[in-house]
């Protein structure tokens, strides 16, 4: 535990060194001079990685949308038309089908190619969470398509609108195992999609297209699975009259929305006026709805305590002073909740509000009020409409007692992670490895209480014992700044895709993210959750998406302590000791970073900041530590399970 | 209810079965096993009963607080089963119950969560799939 590395093979001494020295300036000073060629080889005969010229000129070309003339359009061009016109986001994917995805891009959807299909899915999951827009994956039939299932499953849990495209040989071929790959789609994402369908009828393409984005743009959003058989994708079109029900968007679905009635409204703002502490639950419809302001301006003037939930944060700024996010303790005291937008709706008991709260639902689909949590009032309603009528009706109010109180508890979380962050310093320093809480403490400090904007970072955080430890400490300010990646699915893996497809959206400037346009974007993940996503650093280099992957390390599955008095059991648990991530980094394309103090990740941080923001480099910093940490007999306090609803909550 | 005496076994936190035994000759209500598998000279006992004792201290609000002259609550271990025994001065018995049930509500949700995860894993079998 104690073990010391001489200074000769110490990698933190070597990695200092060098960036020290001219030689390391000059290093830098020559990736931001030649992008392409950000790392030269470690000898003549190796040859250095760089960006083929053919990425940045296929990027740049203009897009080519099809068209009915001469010989018509495809298939896949008349689905790539549609979903053009209804602006799908983005699109991530791996090659394979490929007649639908060079139509999207070529109809000029961004487009990512990527390393592996399932964390491509995560990466559109990610954009569409801290954008709020429908974004698209894609595989191959069967292997490409059945390796996007745990990211399905996750964008399904979090109620992304995740259009997943998959090809599927074709009809002529079913049930004849013909050539390879064979396989039936649809049933294999029952229960992890809002509404899918394999497309057979060629002349229909555009309708089922219809279908998707109406499903995921109406009511609770949700993946939409399609799969395009060789018949469909292939066809040609040279009459738009050959196509059926080929309507403009307005035609084919609405933007009406669920209105409370008046009497609805008023019975709310009555009970929200008599109650003492009232607190808002704004759920992930809240941003997706686009209602954040009017959150602010309904709370402010009422001052009812809002805690925002949800497989995205910063709907409600976790920094205003009637964020109840960070005041864990005074959740307890609330004596009416209001949810809003709570798509994953939590029992009693999971959520920490005491027995006799009053409850309010405000929900866009009528089924599910009552699942789950006993109602006192259920409104059928949009989550803006219902929070601008809020806002309107409830009379301007000052509730001082609960807005201290709320100061109070935050104060006590605040404290609470400060003991924690100087018991982490200690075992830090006796164990010669870093603690989690002093990581996630440090990479608060610098996100938040140095040079840069506190606002401007996104962060997605995953991982067990990463996620627990970080959860406490990464602050969503703005709405779409935190990405909780495990989000009700408790995926161990997605995280640094998730964050790359974030990246992408940051860079882009869309929606929330146009502020921060261009800025770097931070993953905090684990060991095991890294090997699912690592080689996506390569995507990330191949498009300039800058991201900094702070890596715990401590050997093992999060969940080791399961095995601890079972016979044969811990190896199942175990990695090899000491692995180097940040090495198998620099063989994509990132920087590597190797710390085991809190001045080296401090300095590891700036570092990677600063390579992310001027040269678009991404970096990992391998934080390594021990698995011992998470014992709250050795390491006190071990692990503490984060408060939900809250910072730091992932299961609703 | 019978010679004073009233049983009630709810289902609750954990999946667990919590009996509830009213006595109003005595005029207590208690709980006689909140945690299990709790040695009384364990860390988590000791910090346990410095947790119940807080809830009658007056730097919390009238709404969280367990009012001493209007009831009492003490912890005791049997074998290692901690009990929450609450005395009730002035006959209130509403106010009793929901104090009492929102302690061992807060027992699960506040003490246990916030600091003793070994503790969960080892006795509730806590797990992430069975959170």
């Amino acid at each position: 535990m104690n073990e010391k590395t001489d200074s000769k093979s110490d990698p933190r001494t070597s990695r200092r060194n060098f960036l020290m020295t001219p030689a390391g300036a000059g290093a830098i000073a020559a990736a931001i001079a030649t992008p392409g060629q950000l790392f030269a080889g470690t000898s003549a005969n190796v040859p250095t990685i760089r960006i083929p010229k053919e990425i940045p000129a296929t990027l740049n070309e203009d897009p080519k949308v099809g068209t009915f003339e001469g010989r018509g359009m495809t298939g896949a061009e008349v689905f790539a038309k549609l979903c053009k016109q209804e602006d799908l986001a983005a699109m991530f994917c791996c090659p394979g089908n490929y007649t639908v995805i060079n139509a999207m891009a070529a109809a000029g959807i961004p487009s990512y190619g990527g390393r592996s299909e399932g964390p491509m899915c995560a990466a559109a999951d990610g954009f569409s969470r801290v954008t709020g827009e429908a974004t698209a994956c894609s595989g191959t039939e069967g292997p490409g398509f059945t390796h996007m299932i745990m990211n399905i499953a996750s964008a399904h849990a979090a109620r992304t609108p995740l259009l997943v495209l998959a090809s599927n040989m074709q009809i002529a071929g079913d049930d004849r195992e013909a050539f390879i790959q064979t396989g039936y789609q649809q049933p294999i994402t029952t229960g992890m999609k809002k509404y899918g369908k394999r497309l057979i009828a060629p002349d229909r393409v555009w309708e089922y297209g219809a279908y998707a984005f109406r499903n995921m743009k109406s009511g609770v959003p949700g993946p939409v699975h399609l799969d395009f058989p060789g018949e469909v994708a292939r066809a040609r079109f040279t009459d738009p009259a050959n196509l059926k029900d080929y309507y403009t968007k307005d035609k084919y679905r609405t933007e009406s929305r669920p209105q409370p009635s008046n009497k609805e409204v008023a019975t709310a703002v009555d009970m929200i006026a008599k109650a003492q502490r009232p607190i808002l639950v704004a759920g992930q419809g809240v941003f997706q709805r686009k209602a954040c302001e009017a959150l602010l301006q309904a709370a402010e003037k009422h001052e009812f305590a809002v805690v925002s939930s949800g497989p995205m944060r910063g709907h409600f700024p976790d920094d205003h002073r009637l964020s109840a996010s960070l005041a864990p303790d005074a959740l307890m005291s609330a004596d009416l909740v209001v949810f809003v937008g709570q798509y994953s709706m939590p029992s009693p008991g999971e959520y920490r509000f005491n027995p006799d709260v009053k409850t309010i639902r405000v929900h866009p689909v009528q089924e599910d009020l009552g699942r789950n949590w006993p109602l006192d009032l259920g409104i059928v309603s949009d989550e803006k409409v219902f929070i601008e009528s809020l806002a309107n009706e409830l009379p301007a109010k000052k509730r001082d007692a609960w807005v201290n109180e709320l100061a109070a508890a935050r104060k006590k979380f605040e404290d609470t992670n400060l003991a924690h962050y100087e018991l982490g310093l200690k075992h830090s320093a006796s164990s010669d490895h870093l603690h989690p809480a002093v990581m996630a403490k440090e990479v608060h400090d610098f996100l938040y209480k140095g040079d840069i904007d506190p606002k401007q970072t996104v962060t997605g955080i995953g991982g067990w014992t990463t996620g627990i430890f970080s959860g406490r400490w990464m602050r969503a300010n703005r709405p779409g700044q935190g990405l909780a990646c495990g989000y009700q699915y408790g995926a161990i893996g997605p995280d640094l895709a998730m964050t790359i497809g974030a990246g992408a959206a940051v860079q882009r400037g869309i929606g929330p993210q146009a502020p921060y346009k261009g800025a770097p974007v931070l993953c905090i993940t684990s060991d095991a959750g890294i090997a699912y996503s690592m080689f996506e650093l390569d995507t990330a280099a191949k498009y300039k998406i800058p991201v900094i992957a702070v890596v715990y390390n401590n050997n093992c599955w999060g969940m080791f302590p399961a095995a601890i008095g079972s016979a044969r059991s811990m190896h199942l648990y175990l990695f090899q000791e000491n692995l180097r991530y940040d090495k198998m980094a620099e063989g994509l394309g990132a920087r590597g970073e190797y710390v085991r103090t809190p001045e080296e990740l401090r300095a590891a941080l700036k570092r990677s900041y600063q390579a992310a923001s001027k040269e678009t480099v991404s970096s990992l910093i391998n934080v390594q530590a021990l698995k011992e940490f998470t014992s709250g007999k050795e390491y006190p306090p071990g692990i503490a399970l984060p408060t939900e609803p809250g910072v730091g909550a992932f299961a609703h | 209810m019978r010679a004073g005496v009233a049983s009630f076994k709810i289902l609750w936190h954990r999946d667990q079965f919590f009996d509830l035994i009213l006595d109003t000759h005595k005029k207590t209500l208690r709980f006689p096993v909140v945690l299990p598998e709790v040695p009384s000279s364990s860390a988590i006992y000791r910090e346990f009963k410095q947790f119940v004792e807080s809830r009658h201290s007056e730097n919390l609000p009238d709404h969280r607080r367990i009012d001493p002259k209007k009831a009492t609550v003490r912890p005791s271990n049997r074998s290692g089963n901690v009990a929450l025994t609450l005395t009730v001065k002035n006959s209130d018995y509403e106010y009793a119950t929901r104090k009492l049930i929102h302690l061992v509500h807060e027992t699960f949700l506040v003490f246990l969560q916030e600091g003793h995860y070994d503790y969960m894993v080892k006795v509730f079998d806590l797990d992430p799939d069975h959170l």
